[in-house]
């Protein structure tokens, strides 16, 4: 037996690393996935001001800040027993698709994109943003161009593109002016036209990656995401739902439910959990989170041009689309959606409303609170004392869910990929894309920070290192 | 002219570059604070003739500043990923945009970069450098190396 260690995983945010096992015929017997640091908000943040939280919990990640304010906040709102305004719901709203489309624009231009538009097997000291820029400038400008769009939607409505203030619990700090709504109206043309000229890119390149298609996570596997009651893709507020892999609904419930449907495994050598569909156990219950998830979970995004993409999808690639490859293509998809759904809560006239917070003390004695973060449902569950003191905190964390998956997508690609003793740069691109394909957010779901290098050891049999190959260092 | 100050609020003298970008506006000067340097900067950057990057430095004695020619050319700066260096974005810059502005770094040396909201006297000193270096380069007359 020979083991293949791939430490640290590159182009992903936080620290991991990839232990590949070799039987003595040199093919793959098994493969793990660790994340190896952690942080701890849960256990510090007790005895904190229950108010407290969304900024504390922000802090733990630059990325998708937006993500834990809104699920903290939310939780917050559940501890003050408040329902918040009209106009806070939807700049909130308007807020979090800003963040979507940043974050989402960051996993495709900065990250994936040299391994899609210069090739897996490319030079690794050029593959990267500057080596996509100097090959094809015109679509690093539209990278540029698109996220700092979504980060100048949170700057101009929550007060900074990172860390921002603007979301508090009861509602939204500062009500939104016509000149401010404006902007972001005037703007927002140049980014849906940014959004759909990637996706008919990607589309025209998908053919290329047929292997990738196969292997990248090709699996059933549950799917979850929110929805409305009507069915359709909601991100900001909805009830949570789960799919079976052939695509019927398992389970449909609120957020408060989410414990009678989701379990949480510890696993021995990494400091990611792995979240279970409960009613399967572990690990059973294994299923998805995430745009391919969400686009499987929900019955139609419900803004035009997004559904128009997503029958194309499903008529492409079938009703339930089992390829983890194919999170790149539903993350552009959502990207035209949230550009959609962002022009109509922009153009929806409470946005502008004056009142835009909710005061309340402590009138629950637990809260929580829920929203889908870019990588998928993040969950923020607090309990406090009767002064709102914290007293214990559960976060589940949207790369959490999707531990599972990414362990057995990275069985499938190493088993496919890597045959004998030495390894190739291919095949250690080709296990970190499928890893960049969930777009996992490790500073998240560990609570860990730091960007992401990767190192593969290959050891033998008594635990000798026979190879290593490190990148990103 | 572009001043692009960047650091951590949160970390003590970290925010040296942040603080002195302030600074600096309410001079007139056009200027960004930011908490890291990111792509998107890169289209700012492209914009401008020059660009002083302000950064708060550890290993310089608290107090003193150092300022740095930069370049777009070298390639000894890592990829960029989520942040990026001052270098990495010249070449950024210079690749997507085709623009190549003139650019220096000036760091400032600082004591304490533990959690704190405000800069240590030292650092203070270091920013007041700064500032009355960039007014010296940018008066008319003076000349820069």
């Amino acid at each position: 037996m020979r083991k293949i260690t791939i430490d640290p995983v590159t182009r992903i945010e936080g620290h991991a690393k990839i232990t590949i096992q070799l039987g003595d015929d040199g093919r793959v017997e098994s493969t793990h996935f660790h994340v190896t640091q952690v942080r701890g908000f849960e256990k510090f943040t007790e005895g904190r001001p229950f108010y407290e939280m969304p900024g504390i919990t922000a802090r733990i990640c630059g990325i998708c800040p937006i993500s834990h304010l809104l699920a903290s906040a939310k939780a917050c709102d559940a501890i003050m027993a408040v329902r918040i305004p009209p106009g806070a719901a939807l700049i909130r709203e308007a807020i979090h698709l800003g963040q979507l489309v940043q974050s989402h624009a960051l996993s495709f231009f900065h990250l994936s994109a040299p391994d899609l538009l210069l090739g897996m097997d490319s030079d690794p000291a050029a593959r990267n943003v500057l080596g996509l820029a100097a090959k094809h400038p015109d679509i690093a400008r539209d990278g540029i161009a698109l996220r700092k769009f979504g980060q100048r939607v949170i700057e101009r409505l929550a007060g900074e593109r990172i860390h921002p203030s603007g979301i508090v619990p009861g509602g939204v700090a500062k009500a939104l002016d016509v000149a401010t709504r404006d902007e972001i109206l005037k703007e927002l043309p140049d980014a849906r036209a940014i959004a759909w000229r990637t996706l008919d890119l990607f589309k025209c390149i998908l053919d290329g990656f047929p292997s990738e298609i196969e292997t990248f996570g090709k699996m059933p596997t549950m799917y979850a995401g929110m929805v409305s009651n009507a069915g359709d893709l909601r991100l900001y507020d909805g009830r949570i739902r789960f799919k079976t892999p052939s695509g019927s609904i398992a389970a449909e419930f609120d957020a408060p439910q989410y414990a009678d449907y989701i379990g949480e495994a510890s696993l021995s050598d990494s400091y990611l959990k792995a979240p279970y569909y409960k009613p399967l156990g572990y690990p059973a219950g294994i299923y998805r989170v995430g745009p391919l998830a969400r686009l499987n979970a929900a019955d139609r995004c419900g803004t035009p041009n997004a559904d128009a993409e997503l029958r194309e999808f499903r008529e492409r690639f079938g009703p339930v689309v089992e390829s983890s490859f194919h999170f790149h293509y539903a993350r552009l998809i959502e990207t035209v959606h949230c550009l959609e759904r962002l022009q109509t809560v922009l153009e929806t006239p409470a946005v502008l409303d004056r009142h835009v917070r909710a005061r309340a003390e402590v009138n629950a004695l637990e809260g929580i609170g829920v929203a889908e973060a870019p990588r998928g449902i993040l969950i923020h569950h607090y309990k406090v004392n009767e002064l709102g003191a914290m007293q214990w905190a559960n976060l589940i964390i949207a790369t959490g869910h999707n531990n599972l998956a990414m362990n057995r997508s990275i069985e499938q690609v190493s088993r496919y990929y890597v045959k004998g003793d030495r390894l190739q740069e291919g095949m250690l691109n080709r296990v970190s894309a499928v890893v960049r394909a969930y777009d996992p957010c490790l500073s998240c779901s560990t609570h860990a920070g730091g960007v992401v290098p990767l190192r593969i050891e290959l050891l033998g049999p008594g635990g000798e290192k026979l190879d290593e190959v490190s990148s990103g260092k | 002219l572009l001043i692009i100050g960047f650091g951590s609020s949160m970390r003590g003298d970290d925010a040296a570059g942040p603080h002195a970008a302030r600074l600096l506006a309410k001079k007139g000067y056009r200027t960004m604070d930011v908490h890291q340097l990111t792509p998107e900067l890169a289209e700012d950057i492209a914009s401008a003739r020059e660009v002083v990057f302000l950064d708060a430095h550890a290993e310089l004695a608290p107090g003193q500043i150092a300022i740095e020619r930069l370049s777009a050319r070298p390639s000894a700066t890592a990829p960029l990923e989520h942040s990026a260096s001052p270098a990495g974005l010249l070449r950024l810059t210079r690749r997507a945009y085709g623009a190549e502005p003139m650019a220096w770094l000036i760091g400032m040396g600082g004591s304490d970069f533990e959690l704190s909201d405000r800069l240590t006297p030292a650092a203070e000193i270091a920013v007041e450098r700064a500032i009355e270096e960039i007014i010296r380069c940018t008066n008319p007359g003076s000349s820069r190396s």
